[in-house]
């Protein structure tokens, strides 16, 4: 099987403090990756990185593709309507519109399709972003706690189109996630990151249910079965 | 870090506050020291003379040049503001000046008129002059009086600066063209300029534009330009410089004893010494005349 | 209230001085601003989306001349169109085109300055969105502005704003020349100075009021625009 993205030596500091130490990382494709770890373990820097809109202080990344879709932490959306703003981040022009309502009622939202973007909140946002993504139909997927502002159904459902997402087009799925129930759904392996260097990487369940390392050990000792 | 920059921004800008205050609050405290002889005179009640006076006077340099010598004498000191003749009288009216200083006949006897001075003191007189370009154009050097060179100006089409602006200065100039038989305005004739200006300011424009202007002599020899005097010392250009004091009756906070201080000593033979005696070493020539009864 | 009746009655008289000096005034005005906003608002836009160096130095820069004394640039203007300036053959002295020149070289760095950190408030997340989302430099350059329209319109109201009632700098290279280059506010100066204190106040009600009319007739474009769209949320 072939890797979608490498990493070799890269590291990455803000302000004198290092916060990615990455010696070695390889993801292939079709892989689901989810990325877990406690705040200020490197996620958000890491997924940021691999999207391009952060450079890494040293080493190398590499993406064998260009068809990225990147969600962030706090999507920000123009001040047009909501469908132009997925639309706009559609790369086949022609049925770009028609991508993006088929999106957004996957999602349960072509009432706020034409809304402003501007006047959204934040949770409203999140499922905005996520709508892009599904509309994007990219090769790699790289989410950044894609579900964290939404509510039970909502979670549900951005679950159930990703899951769907990913089997049909065999994209590659890396994403940063606070539920390690979110892991199992939508994960086959996990990666822990400790303070931006990789601490255990290992198959969902078993990372899951019988984690190695301590680190991993201390942070789901917190997560009940 | 970021802390210690605020405090450092802060201590700088409470230093340059301290500094200011002080600043401000040590001149007067320098202008007393510096004027000899004050031991000499008891001070008076009321030692501040608020003088309004017009941008001409002042740009001649003639009270800056006297201003030391009065307050040495007399222990009064002078707070001397100029502004175009209109709002220098109009300083007189509003209660912001104990005496005036002015050159505008006419508006003198309206403000007495209207009761807010007991009269004129005309004390001195100098001459308008024609200045403009080196190469007179107009031919204005070869006309024996004022009119007749303001005629030949709109005849030739150069360009005639105006004070535009009811001072006194604006004032003789229309008289001229009055006598002249010409009423020019800047809309029709392209070659007036009413600049709506002071004296220094309208010599700037000449002097750019090397055209003509009517000015006093003083003003004109104290600033910078290449234009020369192509016309003077005639009948129609003499310039009358009156003193007036406010009336108490309108104005009861008027410092009258400093008025009354100020013009008798302007009346005084000392001050008419140096009167006729300013610029005379500089400029080869006498710029203020007094008025000898 | 006499002095107010008689210039409203000057403003109603075709041909008047009083409308002439409006006239001047506005085309001055309008002129400043549309040029001040093309140099302004590029340069604003390009120092605050990037980071390069040198950057910070340039924005103080920016912001101190931001603060020029109007006398100060209309004393730089007059030496360089002055007969005996670099400039002097282009006879713009005392003309409205001299103070155009002396109004746009104290506007733009404010509406660079402005807009600068307009943009820079803006710009890291929405690159970060925009990359995400796979646009083209191209297209996120234009996403960006169309973002700030609302905040660039004030800056453009701020600049006309600071034009209309500059008089130190217009007075020095435009000279106040009476249907040429006289200005409401030197209009008023020349009022003030030959005491017609009244007159003066009523032209200055009047300044107040032209800009009035035009700030309100921008600012109700962006609540129309505002009516139909829905509330900006400030996220």
């Amino acid at each position: 099987m072939s890797n979608m993205l490498e990493i070799r030596g890269l590291k990455k500091s803000f302000g004198g403090i290092d916060v990615l130490d990455i010696p070695e990382l390889s993801i292939e494709k079709g892989g689901r990756c989810a990325l877990i770890g406690a705040n200020g373990s490197g996620k958000t820097t890491l997924l940021r990185i691999l999207a391009g809109v952060l450079a890494p202080d040293e080493g190398k990344v590499r993406i064998m593709t260009d068809k990225v879709s990147y969600m962030p932490q706090k999507p920000y959306f123009f001040d047009f309507s909501v469908e132009k703003n997925i639309a706009l981040a559609v790369r086949d022009r022609k049925n770009a519109k028609a991508r993006a309502n088929a999106a957004l009622s996957a999602l349960g939202l072509e009432s706020i399709a034409a809304r402003r973007g501007s006047s959204l909140s934040g949770g409203e946002a999140q499922r905005m972003a996520f709508a892009r993504v599904l509309a994007e139909r990219n090769e790699l997927i790289l989410l950044d706690e894609p579900t964290a502002a939404a509510d039970l159904i909502g979670c549900e459902r951005m679950e159930k189109a990703l899951d769907s997402l990913v089997a049909e087009s065999g994209a590659t799925l890396v994403f940063a996630t606070h539920t390690p129930a979110q892991a199992l759904k939508l994960a086959r392996e996990v990666i822990v990151l400790d303070k931006g260097r990789v601490a255990e990487r290992g198959e969902v369940r078993q990372l899951l249910y019988s984690p190695r390392s301590e680190c991993a050990k201390s942070f789901l000792s917190h997560w009940r079965l | 870090m970021k802390k210690t920059q605020v405090s450092l921004v802060s201590l700088l800008l409470i230093l340059v506050l301290a500094l200011g205050l002080t600043a401000c609050s040590a001149a007067p405290k320098a202008e007393v020291e510096e004027t000899p002889g004050d031991a000499a005179v008891a001070a008076p009640e009321n030692p501040v003379i608020r003088l309004s006076t017009t941008t001409s006077v002042n740009d001649s340099g003639l009270l800056p040049y006297l201003q030391p010598s009065f307050e040495a004498d007399t222990g009064f000191t002078l707070e001397i503001t100029s502004a175009g003749t209109g709002a220098a009288i109009e300083k007189g009216r509003t209660g912001d000046a104990d005496a005036l200083l002015v050159h505008a006949k006419a508006s003198e006897e309206e403000f007495i008129a209207e009761g807010y001075a007991a009269g004129r003191i005309p004390f001195m007189y100098n001459f308008f002059v024609i200045v403009g370009p080196a190469d007179d154009p107009a031919g204005v050097r070869s006309c024996e009086s004022a009119s007749e060179a303001f005629k030949k100006i709109a005849e030739s089409g150069c360009g005639f600066i105006s004070r535009g602006d009811d001072s006194g200065t604006h004032k003789a100039e229309l008289k001229i063209w009055q006598a002249a038989g010409l009423e020019p305005s800047g809309d029709t004739d392209t070659w007036y300029i009413s600049a709506g200006a002071g004296m220094g300011a309208c010599l700037n424009m000449a002097q750019e534009q090397q055209c003509y202007v009517l000015t006093d002599k003083a003003t004109f020899l104290s600033h910078e330009d290449t234009l020369e005097i192509l016309l003077e010392k005639s009948d129609e250009m003499k310039n009358t410089y009156s003193m007036l004091v406010i009336s108490a009756d309108k104005w009861p906070d008027t410092n009258i004893a400093g008025a009354d201080a100020f013009v008798n000593w302007m009346l005084s033979d000392k001050a008419r010494g140096l009167i006729n005696a300013y610029g005379v070493e500089e400029y080869g020539e006498q710029l203020f005349f007094t008025i000898d009864e | 209230m006499q002095e107010f009746l008689k210039v409203v009655a000057q403003l109603f008289t075709p041909g008047g001085e009083l409308l002439k000096i409006i006239g001047v005034t506005l085309y001055m005005a309008f002129l400043s601003t549309t040029i001040s906003a093309c140099l302004g608002l590029p340069l604003g836009v390009l120092i605050g989306s990037r980071r390069f160096r040198g950057k910070g130095v340039l924005m103080r820069v920016l912001n101190t001349l931001m603060g020029l004394p109007p006398v100060v640039a209309g004393l730089l203007v007059f030496f360089l169109l002055s007969r005996s300036g670099p400039l002097g053959s282009l006879k713009l002295l005392y003309t409205v085109s001299a103070m155009v020149i002396a109004q746009v070289l104290l506007i733009t760095p404010i509406v660079a300055g402005l807009s600068a950190s307009i943009v820079s408030g803006i710009s890291p997340r929405l690159r970060e969105t925009a990359r995400g989302m796979g646009l083209s430099r191209h297209a996120e350059f234009f996403c960006l502005l169309y973002e700030c329209r609302g905040q660039f319109l004030s800056v453009v109201l701020t600049a006309f704003g600071r034009s209309i009632a500059e008089v130190g700098a217009v007075s020095i290279v435009g000279g106040n020349v009476q249907y040429k280059t006289r200005v409401m506010t030197t209009a008023i100066m020349l009022e003030t100075n030959k005491g017609n204190f009244e007159f003066a106040v009523s032209l200055g009600v009047v300044l107040l009021l032209i800009s009035f009319i035009i700030n309100s007739a921008a600012l109700s474009l962006q609540e129309h625009e505002r009516k139909l769209h829905g509330e900006r949320r400030s996220a």
